[in-house]
């Protein structure tokens, strides 16, 4: 008597996986024959597993034959496992090449363990990781001194070539961005400003304004960021991919110190190139300032700049070089920190230059913070 | 023309040329379905742009690559992703994903499939994983948490995670020392036996080619210049084919005092 439920096949090339199933009373048998393949499912797994599920309890006695499976693959395998309730049926006849696949998942027994979560790491990175990015930033602040010390004791040791790339890298090519950038505020700045000054007919104090903010907060604060968002990701990017292919190793193997090689460049580098920034930066800010006073206060570009040097102090320029350099050298072992801290796999490297642009803003604004109480008394006439 | 049957992989007339440099002229070669191919040839024989040109990673400037009875150069996307189900590549460097642990790895082409159950692809890529030795207290580890021959034994459940027809690997036992690289090529024998996939491997390692294949095709400026059984090859008179034979019996290769052992 053949059973009105078991009998299903599927597939379209060859001979296709195929179920029988016959229900005499006790002596109740599944037979399966044809290829049980991964491409012969056409349809969705979970119908296929549910159309097992459905065969084994409908003859839960039953003796299995897979005698005429001419391929079992290990999809069909495990599906057929997991119908079967993790374990094979008491009645079942199976090809020897077969009864090895089962074997293995027998011996796998238990299900395979459940992924780890990757949100533990999120939790863990809370305060320990801040602390121990502190600790190792201030040690390579010390590294980078102790190198510098060494280089003036004995100057050929530094990587000149590898200086001058970075020079030029970090400098040279930042110019039209930074140039662009600052102009751009200078206009938005000046207009929004003229327009209040103009209430009280003030307009010419838009002068006075602008040099202290552009020459000791803005120019430093817009050349910093640029650079942070572009020198700074391209140098973690660099030594972290440098992380990747081994060469990090490479060089510690080679008895070549990352400080020296790697770091010291790149700070002396932002350290050198970053106060000439700023006053870049400035000159273009203060370029889009002259331009729109003249547009809509009537400020003749000359008298803008008599004014100008008429009442801003000339320490506020010294105050904007000095965080210049300051803020290049942070943005720079910031920057390597994060690159020599990458580890070796690319989801670690994208988090590495995320980081390392977010910290140096941070850090840069952080220590203009500083600059601002520490300054606070200094270039500002009452 | 219709390919026979039988031919599983095809090269009719192949020739690859980059810039100035031709690296195939007029290379052709048939895979029987069911062989073990190794492709063998000295470094610069273009061993590995073969096999990017049988994979489709590189398009002939003359002749064509025949997968399956399709042309690789005239297919659709749908067409190369139904070949690609098909067939399995152990790279050289692996080419495991560095973001995703061991499971993930071998669970991705499953995944890609998109009409599988989480928790059934999970168990197909412990399956895989454990018919190579690697076991649950692996599978969460990232590729650069595992050592090289642990890192190539999980590319090889991932080349195994769909089942496929026909197998790639290159140079499966690059890299690896002589204990790891024969414990590889038993590993490879027996799944070899266990899935019955047609192979083809490309290799310089004479020891990988005696034990597990079952023809051998040399390479050597950018044609096959011997193919025939391992036996049938030795004997074949050409500065390649006796470069390749007689390169461990000169003494010439280091890390392998094995006598030499040709044939099976």
């Amino acid at each position: 008597m053949q059973s009105g439920s078991g009998h299903m096949q599927g597939g379209q090339d060859g001979p296709a996986w195929r179920v029988d199933a016959a229900d005499p009373g006790a002596g109740a048998q599944v037979r399966l024959s044809g290829r049980w393949q991964l491409r012969t499912f056409s349809g969705r797994q979970p119908d296929m597993a549910a159309e097992l599920a459905r065969l084994v309890a409908a003859h839960p006695q039953a003796a299995w034959s897979l005698r005429d499976v001419t391929r079992l693959d290990s999809l069909a395998a495990v599906l057929l496992w997991r119908a079967w309730g993790r374990r094979l049926p008491d009645r079942v006849d199976l090809r020897p090449e077969h009864r090895t696949l089962f074997a293995r998942l027998a011996a796998m027994s238990a299900a395979p363990s459940a992924p780890v979560a990757p949100r533990s790491e999120a939790v863990r990175a809370g305060v320990r990781p801040l602390l121990s990015h502190a600790v190792e930033l201030l040690a390579l602040s010390g590294q980078v001194l102790l190198d510098i010390a060494r280089v003036i004791a004995q100057p050929s040791r530094l990587p000149w070539r590898d200086l001058s790339a970075a020079v030029f890298r970090t400098g040279t090519q930042a110019l039209p961005i930074t140039a662009m950038v600052g102009f751009l505020v200078g206009v938005v700045f000046c207009y929004l400003s003229g327009r209040q000054l103009q209430q009280f007919g003030a307009d010419v104090f838009i002068v006075n304004l602008l040099g202290i903010t552009v020459v000791r907060e803005l120019g430093p604060m817009l050349a910093a960021i640029l650079v942070a968002g572009r020198s700074g990701s391209a140098i973690t990017a660099q030594i972290g991919v440098m992380r990747l292919n081994q060469e990090l190793d490479a060089m510690t193997v080679l008895g070549l110190p990352h400080g020296l090689r790697l770091v010291l460049p790149r700070v002396l580098a932002l350290l050198l190139v970053m106060p000439l920034l700023v006053a870049w930066t400035s000159v273009a800010t203060l370029a889009g300032g002259v331009l729109a006073a003249q547009v809509e206060l009537g400020i003749a570009p000359g008298q803008f700049i008599e004014r100008l040097r008429a009442t801003l102090p000339i320490l506020n320029v010294g105050i904007g070089l000095l965080k210049g350099v300051v803020f290049g050298a942070l943005v720079a072992i910031v920057s390597c920190h994060f690159g020599l801290r990458t580890r070796p796999d690319t989801a670690s490297l994208g988090r590495s230059v995320t980081a390392s642009v977010v910290t140096s803003i941070t850090v840069v604004i952080l220590a203009d913070a500083l600059f601002a109480v520490t300054f606070s008394g200094m270039g500002l006439r009452r | 023309m219709s390919p026979t049957e039988g031919v599983v992989l095809d090269v009719e007339g192949l020739e690859t040329r980059f810039g100035h440099q031709t690296v195939h002229r007029d290379l052709s070669l048939q895979v029987r379905r069911g062989e073990v191919l190794a492709i063998v040839g000295g470094s610069g024989s273009g061993k590995t742009t073969l096999l990017r040109q049988l994979l489709g990673l590189e398009r002939p400037v003359a002749g064509k690559v025949t997968v399956f009875g399709t042309d690789l150069a005239r297919t659709d996307a749908a067409e190369r992703a139904a070949i690609r189900a098909r067939w399995g590549v152990l790279f050289q460097q692996g080419g495991l994903f560095s973001a995703l642990g061991a499971l993930d790895n071998v669970a991705l082409p499953l995944r890609e499939l998109r009409r599988l159950d989480d928790e059934v692809v999970r168990e197909v890529a412990a399956l895989k994983l454990s018919m190579v030795g690697i076991g649950p207290e692996h599978h969460h580890k990232r590729p650069a948490q595992l050592s090289g021959g642990m890192a190539r034994r999980v590319g090889l459940a991932r080349a195994i995670a769909l089942d496929p027809e026909l197998l790639f690997l290159d140079e499966p036992t690059a890299g690896l020392d002589p204990v790891l690289a024969r414990g590889f090529v038993a590993l490879l024998q027996e799944l070899a036996a266990e899935l019955a996939p047609t192979v083809v491997i490309i290799t310089h390692d004479r020891e990988t080619v005696a034990a597990l294949a079952s023809r051998v095709a040399v390479l050597s400026r950018g044609r096959i210049v011997a193919l025939g059984t391992v036996a049938d090859v030795a004997a074949v008179d050409d500065p390649a084919v006796s470069a390749f034979f007689a390169h461990d019996a000169a003494g010439a290769s280091a890390g392998d005092t094995d006598p030499p052992r040709v044939g099976a």
